[in-house]
């Protein structure tokens, strides 16, 4: 499990992370979103032991990460949002390259070569040289190097920046893979629809700060709650009914705003929940209004995402 | 387990064509400079005029091989760590288990490998002298070692700039500042006296002649063995007089420089000096492994 507890972050004066507190389950896959600047690289890069935090802890079972050392770093596998690569170096030796940097053994470092060549479906470019790979094959061989020392947590920095679709469709498939093995991932994207199709929790960040933590559907919900009641009146009622159907309403006490959008369709926002969106649609069965349908639109997760950074 | 950045650093060199380009030029450089020295000195009959050659030929490969690394080092270790940087690998490096002393020595000791083949090339041409005598084997063999300490040291300033710079090119430029800087710095005694208790020691004959070696070296200002000029310039007195020449004309404050350095030994002094070169080239390199070291402390800032 991942507990972050406080972390804090300045760059001379910004305050580019304010106290983060965020839990992490195991196999989980987190996402992390956020507008640029918002703080989602500064945090992994702390848990990735490449900078040092103002203030705060991070712990992978335990183990704290933040000046953790080797035992630390032995538990985070970490793929940048940029493929550097080597050139006059073949895929194999690349991946034997950084199983040596972490200290495997031979046997064990041929066996976890051919694995993960296998699970990012590049076994057949053993012998190609890096450089010449395309920029998915890439970001696959760079997703292998991170889980080289088979690290408990993941982090993945934009991992499908720049792919082509089917490239994306292939990431897409071995994150999927690698929740099944149990791995922890943490990943960042802007291809927002993407993660919540993939993740089981979300975090959304904006300006350092923890806008909202949890579960998709639970985001979705909480989002959804305010969300206005849509209703659309037949193309045969009245300009009358529909202006009884507007004075009806007014009276409700729950209502808290109209807005007729066309000639027969309203806009009406329910203060309360369930029940007294229930009641408004009993109120308008009871005095025989001719309403074609009755419904809140569905919050995507970008509209979503779009809400919640515009008020914090 | 062999250094996995030296491994994999080495094989990459190894591979570039650039790298056999560079090793033939060096040899081909050194070739033709003994060819040329030979067919214009070697080939008189008068035996005196052919062991001055000799000698001219002897001091003209050393100091080409000199000049050669000081140039060629610094722009080979400038990216070092720069490079890696540049293309966004020392991230990647810094994450695994490989801790940032071992990836700096890792990358001066393959430079220094490659240099060290470079030097090793130049030995075939070096040992021509031998054909004509006046100059002995160990005398080669020593003074590819100094070349080799000097190296070292100037390999080191290129990956201590490499740890701090951005990019190769700057690291380039801030490492030949800095061996100007320290040479013009450490040749700064040269230009002033000694303290007069020395002055008085080594003109009283009698107590000139009983100093030790050691005690000679003792007295020697400690910023003339970092200069790897004078470390050349010592290695080659015995054959070209070079120091002994600038006394004569004038330059009468080395003077008691050069009566020190007769006193401990023109060879010894020249290890000495490429030994502290190659220290000082160390420490720094640790000191770029300090920097580049990623989890530093980050002083905590105040809101306002």
């Amino acid at each position: 499990m991942l507990n972050i507890e406080g972390l804090t972050r300045y760059y001379g004066k910004f305050l580019a992370l304010d106290h983060l507190d965020l839990t992490i389950g195991d196999g989980e896959l987190h996402g992390f979103v956020g507008p640029n600047g918002a703080g989602k690289t500064t945090t992994m890069r702390i848990l990735a032991t490449l900078l040092a935090p103002s203030a705060g802890s991070a712990q992978i079972d335990g183990v704290e990460l933040i000046g953790g050392g080797k035992r630390a770093r032995r538990l985070v596998g970490y793929m940048p949002d940029f493929f550097g690569v080597y050139d006059n170096l073949r895929v194999g030796e690349y991946l034997d390259f950084y199983a040596r940097c972490y200290d495997i053994g031979k046997v064990q470092r041929q066996r976890m070569t051919d694995q993960l060549l296998e699970l990012v479906h590049l076994s057949d470019k053993r012998d190609e040289m890096v450089d010449a790979l395309s920029r998915g094959m890439k970001q696959r061989l760079c997703l292998a190097r991170s889980l080289m020392h088979d690290p408990k947590l993941l982090i993945l920095d934009e991992p499908a920046s720049g792919m082509d679709p089917r490239a994306r469709a292939e990431m897409k498939g071995i994150l999927k893979t690698l929740k099944e093995m149990g791995k922890t991932v943490l990943i960042s994207s802007h291809i927002l629809p993407e993660l919540s199709e993939m993740c089981d929790s979300l975090t959304i960040l904006d300006h350092g700060k923890l806008v909202f933590s949890g579960t998709v559907d639970a985001l979705a919900e909480k989002m959804s709650g305010d969300a206005p009641v849509d209703i659309r009146f037949t193309p045969t009622a009245s300009e009358g009914q529909v202006e009884n159907a507007v004075s009806v309403l007014r009276e409700l006490p729950y209502v808290s705003g109209i807005t007729q959008e066309e000639s027969r369709f309203l806009r009406v926002r329910v203060e309360g929940g369930e029940k007294n969106r229930a009641d408004l649609l009993c109120e308008l069965m009871a005095r025989e209004m001719p309403v074609l349908d009755f419904h809140r639109e569905p919050m995507n997760l970008e509209k979503v995402f779009m809400e919640v950074t515009q008020d914090a | 387990m062999l250094n996995p950045i030296l491994a994999s650093s080495a094989r990459r060199r190894m591979r570039a064509p650039r790298t056999m380009i560079v090793w033939s030029a060096y040899a081909l450089a050194l070739l033709l400079i003994a060819l040329f020295m030979q067919s214009r000195f070697l080939g008189g009959q008068v035996y005196l005029a052919r062991m001055n050659g000799v000698i001219t030929l002897y001091a003209m490969l050393v100091g080409t091989q000199f000049a050669l690394l000081l140039l060629t080092a610094p722009l080979m270790t400038a990216g070092a760590i720069a490079s890696e940087r540049e293309r966004r690998t020392l991230e990647l490096l810094l994450v695994t288990n490989t801790g940032s002393v071992r990836i700096v020595f890792g990358k001066l000791m393959e430079c220094f490998a490659y240099l060290t083949l470079l030097v090793a090339g130049g030995l075939p041409t070096m040992c021509v002298v031998l054909l004509f005598g006046g100059i002995t084997l160990p005398e080669i063999l020593t003074a590819e070692c100094f070349l080799l300490m000097v190296a070292l040291g100037v390999a080191s300033i290129g990956v201590f700039c490499s740890s701090f710079a951005k990019s190769t090119v700057s690291a380039a430029i801030f490492a030949f500042l800095m061996m100007l800087v320290i040479g013009a710095a450490s040749a700064l005694p040269l230009l002033n006296g000694y303290t007069q208790k020395v002055t008085d020691v080594l003109y009283d004959q009698q107590r000139y002649v009983a100093m030790s070696p050691v005690e000679a070296l003792r007295w020697i200002s400690v910023p003339v063995c970092l200069n790897p000029v004078i470390g050349l310039i010592s290695l080659l007195e015995a054959h070209t007089g070079l120091f002994h020449f600038l006394t004569d004309r004038g330059w009468g404050r080395i003077l008691a420089t050069y009566m020190l350095m007769d006193k401990a030994g023109f060879i010894r002094v020249a290890l000495l000096n490429g030994g502290a070169v190659a220290v000082i080239g160390l420490t720094l390199t640790l000191l770029g492994a300090m920097i580049i070291r990623p989890h530093r402390r980050v002083r905590r800032s105040k809101k306002k």
